[in-house]
């Protein structure tokens, strides 16, 4: 899932004429992954997540259209996912129904909306995309955090209603970018609902 | 270190740790020695440890979970992290250190990306255990998930369902990276595929 940098080498040669890349691969950051320690491995990997999660936070995210989420892995949505499904399915009756439903609503619903901008002639990448979408629920995990810790009605919805229009900003400069001019409100409108209905699912549970 | 071939080694046999019959414990002692032997002759001890451990820890989660104490949240989180863990082992390490293949996904400046398969061209001087135990392993993981979740669809349990498809995607998505990397792994399989239908033809006419 993590994107390597890649490494000119010697003694290996690339793809095995099914896929495309072959021979050059230019070395990224002259780094040789090969023999890397297992030590670098993790740390590499636990930066970059926790890189793209400082990113998703801050509001140069709506500027630069997602630029630092380019580089996609999948570590953050599924994380994101859990801890959304568990705090969720703390309190609920049917709690392993709560639980599989989180998790189907957030990798179904990013996986529909990405199709549904791939078949608008959108120029995105299928895991970029569920990356992205993955990557800004992070505010709507924080705001059902805060919601579960504090109990009062009103409160959650305030939280839950900022989470909401954080997420939604992040995301929708990003995947307004990619799409033709004059569909953009037909891929913009399924990423506002993807989030309406974890917003919803926060504030029922 | 050493890179003597065991004697004996069977390259699909996976689970060198169960009894064979016999008494009980006698036997469990031995095949406790074979595994250490087989540890012994093998590049990457530790590698290969890891490259199973995680996987015998979901499968025991989850056996536990589903059949023996029934808990879906709890087990399916723990599966689930155990797997994702398993997947970024084998991927970043035990693939890179076992066989020296590597695969992943390159995002170009234009924004499109292609997948990476790396081969490499000295597969047979690879230590035979390292290979064994990684092929062994990645080839026969998915295949075990394949059977439960085909049981649970036949159980009608879609909690479970769910649980599996996760868990054979991540397997499956390993398989094939690995699979697309490796000249020298599809040369093999299509010769054991080809033995093992030469020895059923075979057996079969000695039998007619």
């Amino acid at each position: 899932m993590a994107y390597e940098p890649t490494y000119q080498s010697p003694q290996f040669h690339g793809g095995d004429g099914m896929v495309t890349p072959s021979g050059s691969i230019e070395s990224q950051q002259g780094r040789c992954t090969l023999d890397e320690p297992v030590t670098e491995t993790i740390m590499r990997d636990l930066r970059s997540i926790g890189m793209k999660l400082k990113y998703v936070m801050l509001p140069r995210a709506r500027e630069d259209k997602g630029q630092g989420l380019r580089e996609w892995d999948l570590w953050g949505p599924l994380v994101l996912c859990l801890a959304l499904g568990i705090m969720l399915s703390m309190h609920a009756e049917q709690a392993s129904l709560a639980f599989g439903l989180v998790f189907i609503i957030v990798w179904v619903g990013s996986g529909i909306v990405t199709i549904n901008a791939l078949l608008l002639k959108g120029k995105i990448s299928f895991f970029q995309s569920v990356c992205v979408l993955g990557y800004c629920i992070f505010p709507l995990v924080i705001a059902a955090f805060c919601s579960l810790m504090l109990n009062v009605i009103w409160l959650k919805v305030i939280f839950v209603t900022i989470g909401f229009t954080w997420a939604t900003g992040a995301s929708v400069n990003f995947m307004s970018e990619l799409l033709p001019e004059d569909r953009k409100a037909l891929g913009v409108y399924p990423v506002w609902l993807f989030y309406v209905a974890i917003a919803w699912l926060i504030l029922i549970s | 270190m050493p890179t003597a071939e065991p004697a004996s080694f069977d390259a699909v046999s996976m689970s060198p740790d169960v009894p064979r019959g016999g008494a009980q414990g006698g036997n469990a002692e031995a095949s406790q020695n074979r595994l250490v032997q087989m540890l012994q002759t093998a590049a990457h001890p530790a590698t290969c440890v890891f490259h199973a451990a995680f996987k015998i820890v979901v499968l025991l989660i989850y056996i536990y979970g589903r059949y023996i104490h029934s808990a879906y949240v709890s087990t399916f989180i723990l599966c689930t992290i155990f797997a994702a863990l398993d997947f970024w082992t084998v991927k970043n390490i035990s693939g890179r250190l076992l066989v020296g293949l590597r695969w992943w996904n390159l995002v170009k400046d234009d924004g499109s990306s292609e997948w990476v398969f790396e081969s490499n061209p000295d597969e047979g001087s690879l230590n035979a255990t390292d290979r064994s135990i990684f092929w062994g392993v990645t080839y026969v993981w998915p295949v075990l998930w394949a059977v439960f979740l085909f049981m649970n669809i036949l159980n009608f349990s879609l909690d479970w369902v769910l649980l599996n498809i996760m868990i054979f995607v991540f397997a499956g998505t390993n398989l094939a990276g690995y699979w697309k990397c490796s000249t020298d792994a599809k040369k093999r399989a299509t010769q054991w595929v080809q033995s093992e239908g030469m020895r059923a033809v075979a057996g079969a006419m000695g039998f007619a």
